[in-house]
C-alpha cells in the first residue's frame, strides 16, 4: 500500500508538475509576443509554392491572411482590435514609382500585399474607413513645382494613378486608385481612399505649416532626436487604427528598413523638402544626431505607433535601399511576416536579412519608449521557423553595427581602473572631454574601458573611431596603436582580435591631439561587414 | 546617337525620361526627375585642342585658354588647364570633387609608379602617373579647402629612389619630393607625405562579399592599412596596355596596393590567388576609387610611350575606365576587368550610358598597339 501510496502520490506529483509547467509554458506563450512567418512554400497553404514562384494575387492573399492569422494581437484576432466604425490607415512604403530612375523592384511593398490587407480589413472589420497613406518621392498633381513629376501617355500621374503595369506585382496590374474603386464596390458599408502623406502637414489657424512636439511615452521618454519637434500629418495624429505594411530591404544608413523606418515615409515632404528635390533631406539635417536616422524614426513612430504590422518579405533590396548597379540586387524570398509588435517583426526582419537585430539602434530607441522587444525569447514565432529562411542579405556599405554605450571613463589614464567611473554614451561616440568631465590639454591621456561578455571563443575585428592617439589592448595585451587628426569616422581602425568565453576588457588609453578628443568600439564580426559579431555583450 | 539620346533623358534636373512600356506598346512613362534623381554618370574628356564650342544644349562651353596640338609639348600652365577642365567636366555640378572631398578629411593620392626611375627608355614617362596631373590636382584639393592631409602613395617595391626621381626631366624636372616640399611651403595648413605603401603596415581583412579570386581560399587579402584608413582615395593613373589586363588603367592601379612584403615585390604572390581583372577588383573593393583621372603628355602602348595629351576624369572608375579604353581602341568587353567590377555594383561600362564631356570619343580616340601576348577576351 505504502508502496502503491507513493506510487501513486509521485505519479499525481509528476502530473501535477507537468501541468505546472505546462500552464507556465502557455501563461509564458500567452505573454509572449506573437510574429506570423509564413513563406510561400508553408505547408498550411492551400497551395503552397516554390519559393521563386512569382506568386499571384490569391496566393499573396493567403500568405497575408495566414500571417495575421499567425501573429493575431493579444485581443485575439486583428478584426477584434478593431473598434466599430474606426479609421483605418494603411500605410505601405511606395518611396517610389516605378519610372523612376533610382526604382528597382523589391523598393517598395508589393502591392498585392498591400490589398490583401485592405481587403482584409473591410472584408473582416468593422472598419468605418479605410485609408491608404503614403508619400514618397512623386509630387501630387496640383503642386506647381515641375520636378519630380510623372506622367503616363501624356497625362500627369501621382501613386493614385500611377498604372504599374501586369509585371511589376504579377497578378494585380493597374493602379492604387482602380484597386479601391473595386474594393469599395465591393464593401459599399465603408469608406475607401486615398492620403499623400507628403501634403498632409498639421497647418496653424493661418495655414501655416505646425511642428508638433514628441508625445512622451508612458515612462517618461521623449524625443531622442536633435531637435523635439516635427512636421508631422494630419492622417498619422487622427486615425484610430495604424497598420504599418513596409518592404523588407537595407537602408544605408540604419541597416534594416521595414516597420519602423516605413515611417520616414510619414514626415510630409512639403515640409522636409528643399527646392527643385522631393526628397525629405530637411528631416536628415534638423533631426539626425552624429550621423544616425535612428533618433528621429524612433521619434516618428511615437506620434502614432503601429497597431499592427505586416511586412512584405517576397522582394526586397540588397547593398542599398533603392536601385543600384547589382544585376543580383533583388532579393525574392517569398514570405509574409505579421504582428502588432514593430520591435519583434523589425527584429525577426532583420535577422532573416542576416542582421544581427541588436545592431539596429532604433529598435534600442523603440524598447526606450515600451513598444515591444527584440529579445526572441520573449517572441513566439508561428508559422515558419525563421532560422529556415535566414538569408545573408549585402550590406551597404556605410553600414556598420551599434557601437559600445557602456563605458568606464577617466580622465587620469595612469589612475586604477577600479577609480574610473561609469558612463553611458547615448550614441556611438564617446566624447571624452564631457565624459571625464576633464578638459583637453596637449598631452593629457584620458583612460576609457569596457567589458565583453563572450558566450564562446570569437573572431572578430576591432572597429575603432578616435580623434587623437589611441592604444588599445584587449585581456591585457595590445591590439592597436593608431593616431588621427584628420575627420573622425566610426570604424576608421580596424584590427582582428579573438574574445575569449566569459568577460574580455578592452581598455584604450587616448591621448589628446586636439581639444576635442573622442572615440568608438564596434566589435565585428569575421566577415568584418559591420555586423555585430553574434554571442557577446557590452557592459561597462 | 545613344549617347546623346541619354543626355536628353537623364542629365539635368530636369529631363523627361521616357520608360519602357510594361502592358501595351503605346503606353508611355515620363518622369521629370529631380535632382536628387539624376543618375548620368560624367566623365570629362578632354584633349590639349579643346576649343570654345556648346554643349548638346547649345549652351557655351569654354574651351581651354591655349589650345595645342595633341602630340604638343605643353607647359605646366598647359597641362595645368587640361586637368583642371576634365576636373570640372568630369562632375555632377553637385557633388563636384570640391565638395565630395571635405576639409578635414585625409586624402590618398594612389599614384602609378610601376617604374623605377632607371627603367629601360620607352617605359618612362608613358608608365607612369604623369607627376603634373598629380600636381595640378594636389593644387586643386590645396586651393579649395579640400583635405586636411593628402598622401601620395604607391608601393614602390624594388623602386626606392622613385619618389626623388626626376624621370630624366620627363615631366619638366618634377619629382615627388619637390612637389611635397612644395605645397608644404604654400600651404602649410595641410599635411603633404609620400607613403611608401610597401613600407606600410597592412592587415589581412576578408573581401566583402566573396573574394573574385578563385583561388583565394582564405578570401582575404593584405591591405595596407592607409587605403582602408582614408577618408578619400583618387586614383591617378596613366593611359597604358597591360600584359594580361589589356590595359592598366585605374583598376590596374590597384594591384599596385598589394604590400611587396606578402606578395613580393612584382605582386607574384597575387598570381597564386586567381588572375589579374579577379585580384584588381577584389583590391578595387577594399576602398573604391571615390574619384578616378587618368591621362597627361604621355600613354604607353605596347614597347613605347606615346604622347597624346588627354585627360580622362570622374567619379567612376569603372566608367572613366571605360571611355579610356574606347579611346585606346579596345572594344567593349576586351577588358575583363569592367564587366566584372560593374557586376560588383562599381559603375557602368557602357560608353553610351556615360555622359562623356568635352571632347568626344571619336575626336579622341587613338589606337594603342596592343601588348604582346594579350587577346581579348571570346565576347559573351
Amino acid at each position: 500500500m505504502l508502496h502503491t501510496a507513493t506510487e501513486f502520490n509521485r505519479r499525481a506529483f509528476l502530473l501535477g508538475t507537468a501541468q505546472i509547467v505546462a500552464a507556465a509554458r502557455l501563461h509564458a506563450a500567452a505573454q509572449k509576443t506573437r510574429v506570423g512567418v509564413v513563406p510561400s512554400n508553408h505547408s498550411g497553404l492551400t497551395h503552397p509554392s516554390s519559393r521563386e514562384d512569382p506568386l499571384d494575387y490569391a496566393r499573396v492573399r493567403e500568405m497575408v491572411w495566414k500571417a495575421l492569422e499567425y501573429g493575431k494581437p493579444r485581443a485575439g484576432s486583428l478584426e477584434a482590435k478593431i473598434k466599430r466604425g474606426s479609421w483605418v490607415v494603411v500605410k505601405p512604403n511606395i518611396v517610389s514609382l516605378r519610372s523612376r530612375p533610382a526604382y528597382s523592384t523589391g523598393d517598395v511593398t508589393d502591392l498585392r500585399v498591400t490589398k490583401a490587407v485592405i481587403e482584409y480589413v473591410a472584408r473582416k472589420s468593422h472598419a468605418g474607413r479605410i485609408t491608404l497613406a503614403e508619400g514618397g518621392t512623386y509630387r501630387n498633381l496640383v503642386d506647381p513645382a515641375k520636378d519630380n513629376t510623372y506622367s503616363q501617355n501624356g497625362a500627369r500621374v501621382d501613386l493614385r494613378d500611377f498604372d504599374w503595369g501586369d509585371q511589376e506585382f504579377p497578378g494585380l496590374g493597374g493602379s492604387v486608385s482602380r484597386m479601391l474603386r473595386e474594393i469599395a464596390a465591393e464593401f459599399p458599408d465603408k469608406k475607401f481612399d486615398y492620403v499623400d502623406l507628403s501634403y498632409d502637414g498639421v497647418r496653424d489657424s493661418s495655414g501655416a505649416l505646425r511642428r508638433v512636439e514628441v508625445p512622451r511615452a508612458a515612462n517618461g521618454i521623449g524625443a531622442f532626436g536633435a531637435r523635439p519637434d516635427y512636421f508631422v500629418t494630419n492622417t498619422l495624429l487622427n486615425c484610430d487604427f495604424l497598420i504599418d505594411v513596409p518592404v523588407m530591404k537595407v537602408a544605408g544608413q540604419c541597416g534594416v528598413t521595414a516597420c519602423m523606418k516605413n515611417y520616414v515615409g510619414t514626415a510630409p515632404r512639403e515640409a522636409y523638402s528643399y527646392p527643385g528635390m522631393f526628397s525629405n533631406f530637411r528631416l536628415h539635417d534638423q533631426h539626425s544626431v552624429d550621423n544616425r536616422i535612428d533618433p528621429f524614426i524612433a521619434d516618428l513612430v511615437a506620434f502614432h505607433p503601429p497597431d499592427f504590422c505586416v511586412v512584405d518579405a517576397i522582394r526586397g533590396l540588397q547593398y542599398h535601399q533603392h536601385g543600384g548597379k547589382e544585376p543580383d540586387q533583388m532579393v525574392r524570398s517569398n514570405f509574409v511576416l505579421a504582428g502588432e509588435d514593430p520591435i519583434s517583426m523589425d527584429a525577426t526582419a532583420a535577422y532573416m536579412m542576416g542582421f544581427n537585430p541588436w545592431d539596429l539602434e532604433y529598435l534600442h530607441l523603440g524598447i526606450k519608449r515600451g513598444l515591444g522587444t527584440m529579445d526572441f525569447r520573449e517572441i513566439e514565432h508561428v508559422g515558419d521557423e525563421p532560422d529556415r529562411l535566414r538569408q545573408r542579405w549585402g550590406k551597404p556599405r556605410e553600414w556598420y553595427g551599434r557601437g559600445n554605450r557602456e563605458w568606464r571613463v577617466s580622465g587620469d589614464a595612469a589612475a586604477d581602473l577600479a577609480t574610473w567611473s561609469r558612463h553611458t554614451s547615448p550614441t556611438d561616440t564617446l566624447n571624452l572631454t564631457r565624459a571625464a568631465g576633464a578638459p583637453a590639454a596637449p598631452g593629457k591621456t584620458y583612460g576609457v574601458a569596457a567589458r565583453i561578455q563572450a558566450d564562446g571563443t570569437r573572431k572578430a575585428f576591432l572597429w575603432v573611431g578616435a580623434l587623437g592617439h589611441v592604444q588599445a589592448s584587449l585581456n591585457g595585451e595590445q591590439v592597436m596603436d593608431e593616431e588621427n587628426t584628420t575627420k573622425y569616422r566610426v570604424g576608421q581602425f580596424r584590427t582582428p582580435v579573438e574574445l575569449r568565453a566569459g568577460e574580455n576588457v578592452l581598455v584604450f588609453r587616448v591621448q589628446a591631439l586636439g581639444d576635442s578628443p573622442q572615440i568608438s568600439a564596434v566589435m565585428a564580426g569575421p566577415r568584418n561587414d559591420g555586423d555585430t559579431v553574434e554571442g557577446i555583450r557590452w557592459s561597462a | 546617337m545613344l549617347r546623346r539620346q541619354l543626355l536628353y533623358l537623364g542629365a539635368a534636373a530636369a529631363f523627361a525620361r521616357p520608360q519602357k512600356p510594361q502592358k501595351s506598346p503605346e503606353q508611355t512613362d515620363v518622369v521629370i526627375a529631380g535632382a536628387t534623381d539624376d543618375q548620368t554618370v560624367r566623365v570629362g574628356l578632354v584633349l590639349s585642342t579643346f576649343k570654345d564650342s556648346e554643349d548638346h544644349y547649345g549652351a557655351k562651353v569654354a574651351g581651354l585658354p591655349d589650345p595645342r596640338p595633341v602630340d604638343a609639348d605643353l607647359s605646366d600652365a598647359q597641362l595645368n588647364a587640361l586637368v583642371r577642365k576634365a576636373l570640372a567636366f568630369g562632375t555632377k555640378g553637385k557633388p563636384e570633387l570640391s565638395s565630395m572631398v571635405a576639409a578635414d578629411d585625409w586624402v590618398v593620392i594612389k599614384v602609378d609608379v610601376s617604374a623605377c626611375g632607371n627603367a629601360a627608355p620607352g617605359r618612362v614617362p608613358g608608365s607612369i602617373a604623369d607627376l603634373r596631373v598629380v600636381r595640378s590636382l594636389i593644387g586643386y584639393l590645396a586651393e579649395n579647402k579640400c583635405g586636411a592631409r593628402i598622401t601620395i602613395a604607391e608601393g614602390l617595391g624594388g623602386c626606392g629612389d622613385a619618389w626623388s626621381s626626376e624621370w630624366d626631366g620627363a615631366f619638366g624636372g618634377l619629382s615627388y619630393k619637390k612637389m611635397v616640399a612644395e605645397f608644404s611651403r604654400s600651404h602649410p595648413s595641410i599635411k603633404f607625405e609620400l607613403m611608401d605603401l610597401d613600407q606600410q603596415p597592412a592587415i589581412a581583412l576578408p573581401v566583402e562579399g566573396k573574394a573574385l579570386a578563385r583561388r583565394n581560399t582564405e578570401q582575404s587579402y593584405f591591405i595596407p592599412k592607409a587605403v582602408q584608413q582614408c577618408d578619400r582615395l583618387i586614383s591617378v593613373a596613366p593611359l597604358k596596355v597591360h600584359p594580361r589586363l589589356g590595359a592598366a588603367l585605374t583598376f590596374g592601379n590597384y594591384l599596385g596596393i598589394a604590400p611587396a612584403t606578402r606578395y613580393g615585390t612584382a605582386k607574384e604572390g597575387l598570381d597564386k590567388l586567381g588572375e589579374p581583372a579577379e585580384i584588381a577588383v577584389d583590391l578595387f573593393s577594399y576602398h573604391p576609387a571615390d574619384y578616378a583621372l587618368l591621362g597627361g603628355s604621355w600613354g604607353m602602348e605596347e614597347g613605347r610611350s606615346v604622347h597624346h595629351n588627354l585627360i580622362v576624369a570622374g567619379a567612376s572608375a569603372v566608367s572613366v575606365d571605360a571611355v579610356a579604353a574606347a579611346v585606346m581602341g579596345f572594344a567593349p568587353g576586351d577588358l575583363e576587368v569592367l564587366p566584372m567590377a560593374e557586376h560588383r555594383g562599381f559603375g557602368s561600362r557602357d560608353v553610351d550610358a556615360i555622359w562623356v564631356r568635352g571632347n568626344e570619343i571619336e575626336q579622341a580616340r587613338r589606337p594603342f598597339r596592343k601588348p604582346a601576348g594579350w587577346t581579348a577576351p571570346p565576347h559573351r
